[in-house]
């Protein structure tokens, strides 16, 4: 339900546009992973990092819904924004086999994305698996920014490590971690951050942690973040069918700052909430 | 030019393409996308007298050509609805319909008394069809005595125009009509969602917290468009066709079955330029046909009484 006060930023203003933009890159990164470029100047233009398009998949009614899909990366000059999506069912699985040239039927930026305070030196920026689709681009919105990043990324297997060698040349503060030990800390990126909590003596005035993810995961980072006392953010994940904050289909449980439990849209009043709005295991 | 009016009693309609309670919240989710001045119409997102948080998600899940949801009537109460959202509605230049519910018959009277005073609504649509709450809506549209008692009592509270949605979840849909207009009501909508599940495989877990929810979307639309046509044959109330709807051809469809209107829900979510694409293909058949006025559509399917 809608509860307009406490919302991260507000973009009621800012445009949304509904076009058909075409693909003109196409590149599976990873087994099952890909990587899909849009021509699209007016979406690129206002894109923030953390927001998402609403993508029609296919055409006729069968998938019937969109699907909502973070902004990987935008490139202001040539108008041009990427998605990065893995393929987890028909809907995705129609996307990747869209040719060059076809058009994408697209609507947004759509969203409340990252709000990093003014004061803000570090940004700890914690991922896992497809987390990292919203991820990337803040994280060059922060060095442009002049932010030091810390990049903590977790993934299931060495190969499903996404986008490495882009990440590492935007910071040399970058730390992988796999479920199987192939690469990197063997075991979890949240146990990867609650080492670099225990380790760095970071303040929690200039630091924010940013986090997207499975939910288990988030849930994880939040009670970490909250026990060293580090403010945060997280993108939440839920099915969608307006993506404009009309259906009340995308809810999460969230708490006010009165500590009122309310349901929030995570189409419009997220889909990056503060993690301590978040109430999880409901 | 052709004439896109339609006039069902008091209420005239510049074109007859309205947009469905719940799917297009309070209006002004989709402003930046669509210009609501064109709209035929505009209906609320249920409004209740107390504000109402809902169920919990998963509220929403797709099935072949539909959606399943179990929103539970999730709005912001009939006070917050008059200081908040109706301000933005009575700017718009269509009609603007309310679309409202409520658990008990008490309920239903003191959400449409309190908006009685309050300028800027054309017509009320007294939703007795929700099956997405337990105490609510669908119990009233199920039984044909509980469904005249409610509308009655509502009709004796005010004069604005009153159009009953009923629910295809019912045996038999004309007698739930029938009592509509013993109700004296001016208009009838239908067909609200039917009731519908969806079941994960892997976890053995139904996919809604409900268990389930209310099927919408163009699986539903041969249903609706049955239902329709054989309320339009019994009933003299002119009839609102809803259900499915989501192309020029499915709207002249409900038009042909015996609909006055349609409303269009589920397809503004796959594409918010739906309505306007019905509007303009709507406009564009009739001068093709050389029709003078949509209403020559009306009705007009070639079959024998059902
Ligand atoms: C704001 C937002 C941003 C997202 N950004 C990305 C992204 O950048 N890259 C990416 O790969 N994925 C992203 N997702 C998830 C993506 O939307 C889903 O994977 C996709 O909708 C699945 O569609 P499908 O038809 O392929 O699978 P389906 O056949 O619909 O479902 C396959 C499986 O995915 C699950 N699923 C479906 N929709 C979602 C969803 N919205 N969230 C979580 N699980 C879901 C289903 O429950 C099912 O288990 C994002 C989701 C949201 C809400
Ligand atoms: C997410 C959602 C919420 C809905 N909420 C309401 C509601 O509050 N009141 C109501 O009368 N109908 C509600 N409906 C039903 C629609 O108005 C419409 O009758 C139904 O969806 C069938 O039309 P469609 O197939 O075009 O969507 C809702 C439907 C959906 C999909
Ligand atoms: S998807 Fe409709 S409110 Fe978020």
């Amino acid at each position: 339900m809608s509860r307009e006060g406490f919302r991260l930023k507000n973009n009621e203003g800012s445009p949304v546009i509904q076009q058909k933009a075409p693909v003109i890159t196409k590149e599976e990164i990873a087994a099952g992973v890909f990587l899909v470029g849009v021509k699209s100047p007016q979406i690129t233009m206002h894109a923030q990092p953390g927001q998402f398009l609403h993508v029609r998949v296919g055409q006729g009614p069968e998938p019937l819904l969109r699907r909502p899909l973070s902004i990987f990366q935008v490139d202001r000059k040539r108008g041009v924004l990427s998605l990065l999506f893995r393929v987890a069912g028909k809907g995705t699985n129609l996307l990747s086999r869209r040719r060059l040239g076809e058009d994408l039927d697209l609507v947004g930026p759509l969203g409340q994305g990252f709000d990093v305070p003014s004061g803000t030196r570090t940004a700890l920026i914690v991922a896992g698996g497809l987390g990292v689709a919203p991820l990337f681009f803040l994280a060059q919105d922060l060095v442009r920014r002049g932010i030091s990043i810390h990049f903590l990324m977790g993934a299931r297997c060495q190969d499903q490590l996404l986008c490495r060698d882009q990440l590492q040349a935007l910071s040399s503060h970058l730390q992988v971690s796999t479920d199987d030990g192939s690469d990197g800390f063997p075991g979890l990126v949240t146990q990867l951050l609650e080492e670099f909590l225990r380790r760095e003596n970071l303040d929690s005035g200039s630091t924010l942690i940013c986090s997207a993810g499975p939910e288990a995961m988030l849930a994880k980072v939040a009670s970490l973040a909250c026990q060293f006392g580090i403010p945060g953010q997280i993108s939440m994940e839920r099915n969608m069918a307006c993506g404009l904050g009309a259906c009340l289909g995308c809810v999460v449980l969230c708490r006010s700052r009165e500590r009122v439990q309310t349901y929030r849209r995570v189409c419009v009043d997220g889909p990056v909430f503060r993690l301590e709005e978040v109430v999880f295991g409901e | 030019m052709v004439d896109l009016s339609i006039e069902m009693g008091s209420l005239r309609l510049k074109n007859p393409v309205l947009v469905a309670s719940g799917t297009y919240g309070w209006g002004q989710e989709y402003r930046r996308l669509l210009d609501p001045d064109l709209l035929g119409g505009l209906i609320t997102k249920a409004v209740t007298l107390h504000p109402r948080e809902g169920n919990p998600p998963p509220r929403i899940v797709e099935t072949s050509c539909g959606l399943l949801n179990s929103i539970g009537l999730a709005n912001v109460g009939v006070e917050a609805f008059i200081r908040e959202k109706l301000p933005f509605l009575q700017s718009v230049k269509t009609a603007v319909i309310v679309n409202v519910a409520g658990s008990t018959l008490e309920e239903y009277v003191e959400v449409v008394n309190r908006l009685e005073e309050h300028s800027g609504i054309d017509a009320l649509e007294i939703n007795i069809s929700c099956p997405n709450v337990k105490e609510g809506g669908m119990i009233f549209g199920c039984d044909p005595q509980s469904a005249c008692r409610l509308l009655s009592a509502v009709r004796k509270v005010t004069q604005r125009f009153l159009i009953a949605k009923l629910s295809p979840n019912v045996t038999d849909i004309a007698t739930i009509a029938h009592s509509a207009v013993d109700a004296g009501m001016e208009a009838i909508s239908l067909i609200n969602t039917l009731v519908g599940m969806a079941i994960d495989v892997n976890t053995g877990r139904p996919r809604l917290s409900t268990v389930t929810g209310g099927l919408s979307g163009p699986a539903i639309k041969p249903v609706a468009l049955a239902m329709v046509w054989k309320v339009a044959q019994k009933v003299s109330l002119p009839v609102i066709g809803v259900g499915g709807i989501m192309t020029t051809e499915d709207a002249m469809e409900f038009l042909l079955a015996g609909a006055c209107a349609v409303q269009v829900g589920t397809a503004n979510f796959v594409n918010p330029q739906a309505p306007l694409r019905i509007i303009e293909g709507l406009e564009e058949v009739c001068s093709r046909r050389g029709l003078r006025s949509i209403r020559e559509l009306v009705g007009q399917v070639e079959a024998a009484d059902g």
